[in-house]
Formats: structure tokens, sequence, C-alpha cells
């Protein structure tokens, strides 16, 4: 490959004598320690490359789960958000358990998925309480069916895709859909979705598990 | 060199910032980073500058060499550069013409003998100093190196077609403008 012709052949031997190789000057390393940015008097430790493969790995492992945490945090929102639309649009015959009694009906949502729901024994008077029943799924979830003032209310409680201990709701999520209202939040590690008849005014809904002399209905 | 043995805890003690370790680093490869860039430039202060550069540029990016590649390559690629970066900062490549104040210092018989050996030495670089960078910088890591094309092609970054074409092209010059010297070499073959 490109050998060089033999009316060429003079010019190689030319400069490989004349373009040899030749010694440094002595002084070379001077002037290399006297440069501002030769090698410090306490040299930085170079971080291995198997130190920044290991912190990579940790980080890209890091945001995947929590993308996978806020992602099936996501889909849970969504999946209770249509199951309380469902729920609003189901008559109290299709109910698995009927009953008007708040706590009957925790009893039974306790028996059934584990799950603990904040009703009173006794509900406020506006509140008509109509039953619960099981959501189909795999983490166990439970919808309660109920009226207030005549309008149609349902609550979907599920486990939260992250423990939140608190006792305070912490909202999530507030939309409208179609003359419907969907509100949701998490409290002591569950996931809560109200969906009830769009009337401009929450207040009254909250009446199912706050029977009106309880403070937090105003400050949640 | 593929690092094996001392070779590797050389680097590796260059890596932690040993100043010994880069000491015995810079024993072994500072004749071949200046006459690089001696061979280049054709200027011996410039050639210390670009050597200071590289052995500097070394010091601080030791830690991105992996070992798994040829060393000798990584660091051609730095000298490479240096001398591309001082050729673009517009500096005059002077003839070599330190070789020629030796000569004082040399005995009254070889002086007539190294006279003219100078003066060949600096007309090849000085016809050397007239072709374009990318072409130059092969024919010295072809001649002061002695490295295969292949061998270039990586230190370049470039195939061994367009480095065979690049001297190709260098040897047309350098055979046309060096025609004067060809009978001094007694290669002759006509």
């Amino acid at each position: 490959m490109n050998n060089p012709r033999p009316d060429e052949l003079w010019l190689d031997p030319l400069l490989s004598r004349h373009l040899t190789r030749v010694s440094a000057p002595d002084d070379l390393w001077r002037r290399i320690q006297d440069s501002p940015s030769a090698v410090p008097a306490s040299p930085r430790r170079a971080i291995p490359a198997p130190v920044y493969r290991w912190v990579l790995t940790t980080a890209v492992l890091v945001i995947a789960v929590a993308w996978g945490i806020l992602l099936r945090s996501e889909q849970r929102l969504l999946t209770a958000r249509e199951v309380a639309l469902q729920a609003l649009e189901r008559e109290p015959e299709d109910l698995d358990f009927r009953s008007s009694t708040g706590s009957e009906i925790r009893t039974w949502v306790k028996a059934r998925t584990g799950l603990e729901i904040p009703l009173p024994s006794h509900a406020a008077e506006n509140v008509r309480l109509a039953g619960a029943c099981a959501v189909p799924g795999g983490s166990p979830s439970i919808e309660v069916a109920y009226r207030i003032a005549g309008r149609k209310a349902a609550l979907v409680v599920s486990k939260a895709a992250h423990h939140d201990a608190g006792d305070k709701h912490r909202f999530l999520h507030c939309e409208s859909v179609g003359s419907a209202r969907v509100s949701s939040w998490t409290m002591r590690g569950q996931l809560y979705t109200l969906a009830y008849q769009n009337h401009g005014e929450l207040r009254d809904e909250c009446l199912l598990c706050h029977n009106g002399s309880d403070p937090m209905v105003l400050r949640n | 060199m593929v690092l094996e043995g001392n070779d590797r805890e050389v680097m590796q003690g260059c890596r932690r910032g040993d100043p010994d370790a880069f000491r015995v680093l810079f024993d072994t490869y500072k004749d071949r980073v200046y006459s690089i860039a001696l061979r280049y430039s054709g200027d011996a202060g410039m050639a210390m500058d670009i050597t200071q550069d590289t052995f500097l540029k070394l010091m601080s990016c030791i830690a991105e060499f992996r070992g798994d590649a040829q060393f000798e390559t990584w660091l051609f690629r730095l000298v490479v550069n240096r001398c591309l970066d001082h050729h673009r900062r517009g500096r005059r490549f002077l003839p070599l013409v330190s070789g020629l104040f030796d000569l004082v210092r040399v005995s009254s018989e070889t002086v007539l003998h190294e006279l003219l050996r100078a003066e060949f030495q600096s007309s090849v670089q000085d016809v050397v100093q007239t072709l374009p960078p990318e072409q130059r910088i092969v024919i010295v890591l072809r001649y002061t190196e002695g490295l295969s094309y292949e061998e270039i092609a990586d230190v370049l970054g470039c195939s061994t077609g367009t480095v065979g074409s690049r001297l190709n092209r260098a040897h047309k010059v350098l055979q046309r403008r060096l025609s004067h010297l060809r009978k001094s070499v007694g290669g002759s073959r006509e």
C-alpha cells in the first residue's frame, strides 16, 4: 500500500536520517516543575473508573426506582379516578355490601380488605350511606357509596404507593369530569379518591367522614 | 506499549499524583515527545513549549487513560494535538538553526562534515516545514517515530487510506524540493 516507487527510494533513507529522534534538553523537567500548572504538592486523588461506574449505576437505579414509584402512583391515581367515576353511576343493588351504618361498613371493609376507613358511627344529618363494594384488582381497594342532600357520591380507598403516615390530608389531584368532580388525597398510608356530582362545594361531601363537628373539614 | 507489570504500576502512581511515578513516565517518553514536536515545528524553543504543554496535559488527564489501549497512541495524540494547536495559534515556526551553534564546539576536523550534515538536516527540515500540517505530522510520525500506517491512523483518528494519500502527496512535494540532495544520499537508481 503506497510503497515508494523505485525512483522514490532515495527519499525514504533521506527522511529517516534527517528526521531522526533527538534527545530532549536537560532543563525540560525543571521547566515542567516550574510551571504553575505542574503536579500539585498534595496530589488530587484520581477517582478510579469503577467508582464512577458505581456512582453512575446507583444514580440510574435511583432515578429508575423514583420514576417507577411515580408512574405506579400516577397509575393508581388514574385507576382510582376511573373506579370512583364508575362508582358514581352504580345503583345500590350492585353493591357487595349494603348498609346505612358507618360502623357496619367499616367492619366489613376491614374484614374484606384490611383497610381502615374513618367512617364515624353516626353520620352527619344529610349523609345517607348506601354500602360498600370491593374493587377487583391486585391491591386491596374499596368503594363506599353514599348520597348527600340527594346527590350521589363515592369514596374509593386503597393503599397509597408511598407510605404517608400523617393524619393530614395531602391533596394530590382535583378535576372536573363532565358533570362530576374528582378529588384525591393521601392520609395514613391510604389513597382516597372522592367522586361527586359537581355543585361547586366540596364541603358537604366531606361530611361522610367528618360529621360536622370535626374542624378538620375546614383545615384540610 | 500495552501496560504491563511495572508500567502499570507507574501509570497507577501517576493517576494517584505520585511525582516519582510521573518522573519515570517523563524520562521514558521525553525524547519521543520532544522529537515529534521538534520535527513538526522545526524550532527548538517551540518544541520545548509543545513538550512542556504535552506533559502538563498528561498530568492533568492521566486518569482518563483507561489502560486498555496503547499508551503510546494516547500520548502521541496529545502531542499531535499540541502541535496542531501551536500551529493554529499562528506562531511562526523558525528553521532549525540551533544545531549550527553546536558546531562551534566540535573539533576542526569534523567541522566540515558536521556543517554539511547540519546543512542537509536544515534543508530537509526546512522543506518539511513547507508541508501542510496534516501532511507534515504524517511524515514526522512515519520517519521520526517509525510508525506503521495503521499506528498513524490510530493516532490521527483517520483511515489508513487517508494516511497513505497524505504520505503520497507529501512524498511528491519532498521528492521535488529535495531532488538536489539525491546524489548525496547515494540512492540514485536511474
